[in-house]
């Protein structure tokens, strides 16, 4: 048992150290310590499920352990910054006021191609629109674009758009949603009067939504 | 550092909980193991103290079963079977391959633990 607890301590510890020194690109998406948690759950529980040889126990306690290293490392992480940085890394910036920055672009070992391909899933296929793209720690790209290159938004053109809000849902397959109701401010009273506008009853809705400016979206059921 | 102090405890429970399970283990290995290490030192009683051991085998195994093995559990049951059908000259190494056996469950943490520190 007491053997257990160290392998997983010390397994844990390591998967950590080598998923780091793989760097980002290894990562995709997830923190270094989230990418270990996920790899070592689905391996952890999958011995014992297979080989019924094996006492649920040795899984079991693994993965609590797991749990607890992962609840003590995110909190530490979010105390220190130290810690964060050692698990996580820091953002490193490979494209620098439009300067690709070839000495970052190596150590995180990430080719001319693959940040091409990077950018092109940002929607972006200029290099030269690039002012600044940081790869963060999760292994993501973010971009940001010259100013003179950014799609025109309605504040730049001076254009004024009517305001928008959240819809809530508030009926969906015949069925009143009473905590989107809530939130919405409506009640039933209203509700009541929107059906009988609409000459419709709950259970012949299929969709029923409305925004905070009580724009009301209202969608029948079809005939079966 | 909530979640710190609640994983902290978590850790902490799960060592206390292994340390007392080894124990515990140890315990109940060293109920088979002390009649046969008799059974191999005083001959006359051999027999009695053999069954003694069986016995204390079959009871303590369906809880060694949750912590440990089932293959590791199986090989001693084998060799207590095979122990039992031993001839008087083969019931010496029986007893004491089926020793070994049992010592080193009953050391597992232990002696792993010196392997990897």
């Amino acid at each position: 048992m007491l053997i257990s607890f160290f392998r997983t301590v010390l397994l844990y510890g390591l998967l950590v150290l080598c998923i780091r020194l793989m760097g980002k690109r290894q990562v995709g998406e997830m923190e270094p310590a989230e990418f270990v948690v996920t790899m070592l759950l689905a391996n952890l529980a999958a011995g014992p499920m297979q080989d019924t040889a094996l006492p649920l126990l040795s899984a079991a306690l693994p993965i609590l352990i797991v749990l607890a290293l992962e609840l003590m490392l995110a909190a530490l992480s979010m105390k220190s910054e130290l810690v964060s940085r050692l698990l996580c890394g820091k953002p490193e910036i490979l494209i620098n006021d439009g300067r690709i920055d070839q000495k970052v672009l190596a150590r995180n070992r990430i080719s001319m191609d693959e940040l091409n391909e990077q950018l092109r899933e940002k929607d972006v296929f200029d290099l030269a629109a690039v002012q600044y793209a940081i790869l963060e720690t999760d292994g993501t790209l973010s971009v940001m674009l010259y100013p003179a290159r950014k799609p025109a938004v309605a504040a730049v053109q001076g254009i004024e758009v009517p305001p928008t809000s959240l819809p809530y849902t508030i009926v969906t397959d015949g069925k009143l949603q009473q905590e989107n109701l809530r939130l919405s401010g409506r009640d039933r009273a209203w509700l009541a009067q929107e059906l009988k506008t609409r000459q419709l009853r709950l259970q012949e809705l299929f969709l029923l939504t409305v925004d905070a400016f009580g724009r009301v979206v209202a969608v029948r059921k079809e005939d079966k | 550092m909530k979640y710190f102090i609640i994983g902290l405890l978590l850790l902490a429970a799960i060592l206390a909980f292994c340390i007392r399970s080894g124990q515990m283990l140890s315990a109940r290995l060293d109920t088979v193991i002390t009649p046969l290490e008799q059974a191999g030192a005083q001959s006359a009683q051999s027999a009695r103290l053999l069954r003694r051991a069986q016995q204390r085998w079959v009871e303590i195994r369906p809880c060694l079963s949750a912590y440990l093995d089932h293959k590791a559990l199986d090989e001693i049951s084998l060799a207590f079977a095979a122990l039992e059908d031993a001839d008087a000259a083969d019931r010496a190494p029986a007893c004491q391959s089926l020793l070994v056996l049992l010592r080193a469950l009953s050391e597992h943490d232990r002696l792993l633990l010196q392997n990897l520190l």
